[in-house]
This record gives C-alpha cells, structure tokens and sequence, in this order.
C-alpha cells in the first residue's frame, strides 16, 4: 500500500495485468507485495552457492509483472523554446508565473496538496488563498502547460503531457518543484497504516475519528493534526522540535497532546495497532508522519544545481540566498525549504525583485524567524547542526523497494561504508522503482551525508 | 612505494591483488570518488567472442579467472552464464560463420539457431546466433568486493594526480596542491589516462567516447541473453532485479558532459519493444552515460614501454570491455610490478605496438 499519493513514490503506481494503476485514485487498495532477498543474505560467502542457485537458476525470487501493455499511439516528440519556464504548479509557482508574464509553467498538477489541507494559517486566510491561485490558475492557463517533469537530457527540459514528449529549451528555470515528507525510520514502519501527511488528507481525514497518532518535529505535523476530527496525539523525537507559537496555540486550543520521544515503534501483525514509545502505549489505527518538509532534491541536482545537508532540521536544501538564487538556478516555495503558502507567494516575489505593499526582503527574513523557523537560519549562517529528527527507532526499513532494513545499513557501516551512494552501491538501497525519492533522504539523514545518490534523468519512468 | 593512479575497477584489483602478496606500501589517488567512471557505468557482461584471437586468448584466462575471485570476495558479485545471441542480418551471417569457425577451435563456439527457440523474442527477420557460454556479473558487488579488502591496508587519496614526477626514473606524482613520493607509478585512470601521460610527453593513444546505458522497469524474469541486434544496433539483456539494461551502438567521440541524450533513449526503448514480446508499454527508469577508453585498434593496453622511465606501467584503454578484464589484469599487473614476474599477454598488449605497426584490431565492441 503507498504511503502518500505523488506520482512516482513507491506503490502510487503499480502494474496490474499489464495496465498501470493508480493506487490512490478510488478506495484505498492494497498492491502486490515483491520478495527480495536482504543484501546479507545475499551476500552472505556460506549461503552465496545456494542463494546464486536460487536467484539464477530458478528466477524465482521476483514476482515482477509479465506484461506492459501498450497505448494505441505513440507519443511524438515536440520540440519547443521558451524565455522562462517554471517547473511546478503549487502555491509558489503559481505566484510566479502570475508575476512575470515572460514565463510559461509546466507541472503535472495545478494548486496541489493545500487543496486537502483545512489548518488555520497564520499570515492569510486559507479560503483566500486558495481562490487567489484559482484565479491565477484560470487568468494564465494559456501559460500553463499540465505535463511531469522527467528531467533534463542533453536536447533541454523534458516532460510528459501524456500526449506528447516535450523538449524545451529555456534561457530561465524556476524551480517550483516543492517538498514532500519523508517517512521516518521506525520499528514496524513496513506495516500498513503508516502514511505521510498528503495521503492523510486526501484519503483518510474524514474516515478516522479516533486513535490517529501524528508523527514530525514540525509545524507540518501540528497541521495534519488540525485536519483531525476527534482528540489525537502527536509524538517527535525528543531534541528536534521546530513548532513555531501559532501552532503550539491551535495544538493548545484543540487539546492536541505533544510528546517528545527517545524511542517509538509501531506495532501491529497485518496492520498498525498501536505505537510504544518509553512513556506509554498509545493505540493507534493510523499513523501519520510529517516529520519535516523535505525540498524535492532529484530535478535541482539532476538539473545541476547544488544542495547540501541543513543540519538543523535535517533538510537537504538547495544552495542559494535570500532571494531564492544561485546562478542561473532559481528556487521558490517549497522547494527552498518553504512550507507557509503565505511565505511561499512572498518568496516568488522576493526572487523576481518585487517591492510592494509592505513586500521587500527585511520583512520576508522577520517572517521566515517567526513562522518557518528553522530555515532563517539557513541564511544568518548561525545554524548548530542537531540530531536527525526521523529516527525513532534502530531498526526498521530505509528503503522498502529494495527490502533494505537499518540492519543492512549497520553491516554496510562495518565494512566502512558511511557515504549514501557507497551504502546505495552495496545494499542496492535506492535502486528499485522510486529510484531513491525517499529513502536516499532518510539514509542521508541517517548517515548525515552532505550528498545523496545522483538523481539521474528521467525522474519518472519514461513511457512513449 | 607504490602509486596506483585511478581507482576504478583496475586500479582497486591491482590493489586488492598486490595485497594479496602482502606488499605494504600502496597509495590510490583518486580524483572523483571509488567506482566513479566506466566501472561503474557499464553493463556487467563477460563474454570470450572477440574478432581479434588476442582477446579470445586474453578472455580464457581472464573470465574463469574472474569467477573464480567472485567466490572468495566478500560480496557476491553474482557471476552467472546467460549467454550472448546476436540477431544478424543477412549481409553478416558469413562473417559470423567464420568467426564462429574461429571460436569452436577455442571452445567457445555457439550454434546458428532458429529464433523461434527464443520464446521472449517476437517474430523476427534476422539469423539468431547463440554463444552460451557468455554471461553477466554484478559490476558494483565486484568492485566494492575487491575494494572491501584492500580499504583498511592501502591509503586512499582524493586528488586529481596532475603530472607524474619522473626523470630516467619516476620519483612520485604530482597532486594539486601536494605530492606522493613512489617508485612504482601504474596509471589506471581509464578515458583520463592519455591526457596525464601526455604532459610527461607520453603518447598512448586513447580516446574517450561517450556511450549512454538504459534500464526499463521491470519485467518477470525471461530475456536471459545479452541481445545484440546487428541490424537496428540495439542491444540490451535483463537484470536479475528484473529491468531490461541495454544500450545501442551511438556514441559521442570526446569528454562529453556524462548526460543523456533522448533521441538515443527512444531508438533503446522502440528498439527493444520490437524485438521482446509483451512489453509495448515498458517505461525507461534511469538513463547514464560513460567513456568507452577507445585505443585506435580497439584492445587494451598494459605494461609497459622501454622508453619510458623506469617504474612506470599502464593498464588502461579497454574499449568498452574492461569491467569483465579487471580481475585478471590487476592480477597480471601485480605480478609484474611486485614480482617482476611478465607474461606473453605484456608483449601482445604493449603500449609500444602503435609504433611498431602491430596492431591488435578487434571490431567487435559492444
């Protein structure tokens, strides 16, 4: 079952008969389970005549799918030039492209996630938020283009409309790309009823009244909480906090009980049940995480950019200033360790140079201090690296396509391998369908590795 | 002291091999990072079907060699025999018919077979050729194999190396902003090889080209062979992780910027979907590129030329087939270096053979 509903994360998609389907449209449905053989086993010099009998000879290991079937027509490859293109259709994106008329938006959904999220925000109504990018999204459709982004090849920026290839060339690109949440390592992590923030709120808000445990050091968590009908509670690694006033207020207001944690893990046979911390055991039918907000990485370090590991909250941030640059790579929003929407549009306009109604840089850093903390620090330079708030326990999975547990990870750790794309070489974690989107960030967190994998293009798979 | 300059997969089995002798003082330099270049950017297949007798003869003692290493590494480098089949058009079949002529008086012949014999593959026009005893490894589980056993004995140093310090004699190697004092320097540094010889008025004559690799999604395991279309110049063979891996014969000459191109990606992917049954709509998952280290007649080089300074020793320039060669010639290459000890294979792959008009020419690079 997929953790959160974004096109290319384990299990959103899978191979049914031959059709791909979607795992998050319609009821929640269960996919296929793959056996793999964990890298010590297959490793392992005593079993290695009996594990390479089993995996060569018999094949028997993989269950993948038979068959790919094939669409009618095949798309054809448009080639296209622009002066601006933006990558990336939420809040930020939006805003930009509305700004500067000179730029063109590819992104494969408009608006996105905030649609689903109902918190209170502290810098401007959601209700007028949300009617603002809708007007922006309808006033400039003729600029915006719904197509994925798989990357960039030598011929320019290419992406899918599901009709078309297209291949632009573009003097600018911004990226507009967001953030997701990374799941945490914790015991039982594998078992289902672990799901990330977005899938919460797309999917299961409105069905769960009771026993729903919210899992993140951020204000993100606090927000999924807010969506919750009915009392829940909300647990972080002890040491990793970022919650900001306004937030801990709304927890406050609603009875939302926050608890730092040395240690949790899930338990349950088929499904959560529950999660055991050192102070209690806490039933639970559904865990949701929102540890932090992670900036998508793969297209800035695919595209060539730079990132580097922001140790305060455990982000791999894009490297740039205040104003959203770095060269000729601009980041807005979310993709720059953003996650107030209101923040979002101000830094679409800080990084265009736009000066107006109260909007100018010295605000834009007061307001980063008081509602994105800890990302000013990003930028003051004063950033005291703390312990990685995702591990709540020391076992579990970090990456569940290549079936690579915290185990693996220690024994690549013994031969000496302390680097993400050493211990990617060896346990083969981040090779399997998501291509690392997930577990790379959490082993780089593990491991605090200033690098992750290289992300290599296409970011989704390429199908013609 | 020794330095190794490169640590891809030729430079870490030259250590792993020298460590073996229990030879002490061994320094890699390393520009970017361990595995970084071909030896990691390739598709893990061996094969003993070469144009050149040479290469044959190089690959029977280089292969079994190679599977027998893998049993002792401690990682499983998953050495397994899947076989190479080359679809070739009509206009080849005469020329493989003699090679094949050429390979059964070494053993490793195949058979021309019907393609039906195939199940994976749809109706095609070509002439299926099938030599079994051809295969595939896991190139990173071999490396990292080998490097696991020499990381903790051998300094690793990450630097690029900017001249070999040298006169009648080599004396060390410049590093930027440092230096390693050696005796023995051995160059393994790949497609990087020619241009820092060349700044010791050394000429070996290798050239990089850039070649791009695709893996699919996966599939139930069924394309077993390493597939080589004569015809359209794809080729490409499943992983045992189930995703089809392949390339196709376009190549970009020079030290291109490792992306990737998708014209060329689309001539893999359509190429592959109108030879293999069932998969119409596969996606491509990741796409790479790396350096073939092309030498004008397309073998290796290693060893050593009589004039150059004393202490300095090569082992680069494989042509698209290095990865399947590492484990023997870091073995061939620790004899000679730590023991003196030569073998014929110095005299056919030398450095010196440009000059001397004899030429190892092989045409079959995949």
């Amino acid at each position: 079952m997929p953790k959160d509903c974004e096109y290319g994360l384990p299990y959103v998609q899978i191979n049914r008969e031959g059709r791909r389907v979607n795992l998050c449209e319609g009821p929640p449905q269960s996919g296929v389970r793959v056996f793999k053989p964990s890298p010590q086993i297959l490793h392992s010099r005593t079993l290695r005549p009996l594990i390479n009998f089993i995996a060569i000879k018999l094949n028997y290991i993989l269950s993948h799918p038979k068959i790919y079937l094939g669409k009618q027509r095949e798309k054809l490859v448009k080639y296209l030039e622009f002066k601006k293109v933006i990558i990336g259709g939420g809040t930020s994106g939006l805003s930009y492209l509305d700004s500067d008329k000179e730029t063109v938006l590819l992104s494969r959904d408009v608006i996105g996630d905030l649609q689903y999220d109902s918190s209170p925000l502290p810098l401007y109504s959601r209700d007028a938020l949300l009617e603002s990018l809708k007007g922006i999204a309808k006033r400039n459709s003729d600029r915006i283009m719904r197509a994925e982004y798989l990357g960039k090849f030598d011929e320019g920026l290419v992406f899918d409309s599901g009709e078309e290839i297209l291949v632009i060339k573009a003097r600018e690109v911004v990226f507009a790309t967001g953030a997701r949440y990374v799941p945490p390592l914790i015991k039982g992590g594998d078992l289902p009823g672990l799901v990330s923030k977005n899938m919460f709120l797309r999917n299961y808000a409105s069905r769960y009244r009771d026993n729903v445990v919210f899992l993140g050091s951020s204000d993100e968590a606090i927000k999924a909480a807010l969506n919750h009908v009915g009392k829940s509670v909300l647990i972080y690694r002890e040491g990793t906090e970022n919650f900001t006033k306004f937030y801990l207020e709304k927890a406050s207001e609603v009875g939302l009980e926050i608890i730092g944690v040395r240690e949790a893990k899930l338990i349950g046979r088929n499904r959560v049940k529950g999660i055991e911390t050192e102070e209690a055991d806490i039933k639970a039918e559904l865990v949701v995480y929102a540890i932090s907000k992670q900036p998508r990485i793969e297209p800035i370090a695919n595209f060539g950019c730079p990132y580097r590991l922001f140790e305060v909250n455990h982000t791999y941030v894009p490297i740039h200033d205040l104003n959203g640059r770095n060269g000729e790579c601009v980041f807005v929003g979310g993709a720059r360790g953003i996650y107030d929407p209101y923040l979002s549009i101000f830094s679409s306009k800080i990084s265009l140079g736009i000066q107006e109604n109260g909007i100018d840089v010295d605000r834009f850093e007061e307001l980063l201090r008081n509602h994105n903390p800890p990302l000013h620090l990003l930028y003051t330079g004063s950033d005291t690296p703390r312990k990685s708030p995702y591990i709540f326990s020391e076992e579990g999975y970090v990456c569940e396509c290549e079936n690579v547990s915290m185990s693996d990870v220690r024994w690549a750790l013994r031969m000496g391998y302390n680097r993400v794309e050493e211990v990617k070489r060896i346990t083969g974690a981040c090779t399997g369908a998501c291509q690392g989107k997930q577990c790379s960030y959490l082993l780089g967190s593990i491991l605090r590795d200033q690098e992750l994998i290289t992300f290599r293009s296409p970011l989704t798979p390429l199908v013609i | 002291m020794i330095a190794i300059i490169g640590a891809g997969s030729h430079g870490i089995s030259l250590a792993y091999h020298l460590a073996l002798k229990d030879v002490k003082d061994v320094v890699l330099i390393e520009s970017k990072r361990v595995n970084y270049g071909s030896s990691s950017r390739n598709l893990s297949r061996f094969r003993y079907n070469f144009y050149n007798r040479n290469n044959v003869e190089f690959a029977l003692e280089a292969i079994p060699y190679a599977e027998r290493l893998a049993r002792k590494l401690p990682l499983n480098p998953l050495f397994y025999r899947t076989g190479y089949l080359w679809l070739l058009p009509e206009s080849l079949l005469e020329t493989y018919e003699r090679l094949d002529e050429m390979w059964r008086s070494y053993g490793v012949g195949g058979e021309f077979l019907s393609c039906d014999s195939f199940s994976f593959l749809k109706d095609v026009k070509s002439h299926c050729y099938f030599v079994p005893r051809n295969g595939a490894f896991h190139h990173d589980y071999l490396v990292y194999g080998m490097w696991t056993e020499v990381k903790g004995k051998y300094r690793l140093v990450k630097a690029r190396a900017t001249r070999i310090i040298a006169d009648s004699k080599v004396r060390g190697v410049e590093l930027e902003g440092s230096k390693v004092e050696a005796d023995t320097v051995i160059v393994t540094a790949g497609a990087w090889t020619s241009p820092l010889l060349r700044i010791n008025g050394i000429d070996v004559p290798i050239t990089p080209e850039r070649k791009e690799a695709y893996i699919t999604e996966s599939l139930s395991f069924k394309v077993r062979p390493l597939v080589i279309d004569l015809g359209s110049g794809v080729y490409f063979s499943q992983t045992l992780k189930g995703e089809i891996i392949g390339g196709t014969e376009e190549s970009m000459g020079g030290f291109i910027e490792l992306g990737t191109s998708l014209p060329h990606l689309l001539k893999f992917l359509t190429g592959v979907r109108r030879l293999v049954r069932g998969i119409e709509g596969i996606g491509i998952l990741r796409s790479w590129s790396g350096y073939y280290e092309m030498t004008p007649d397309h073998s290796h080089v290693m060893g050593r030329s009589d004039e150059w300074p004393e202490g300095l020793f090569l082992d680069a320039g494989y042509s698209g087939h290095g990865i399947m060669f590492s484990p023997y010639a870091g073995k061939l290459m620790a004899d000679l270096v730590a023991d003196q000890r030569s073998h014929r294979f110095f005299e056919v792959f030398s450095p010196s053979r440009f000059k001397g008009g004899k030429p190892i020419t092989e045409t079959l690079v995949i």
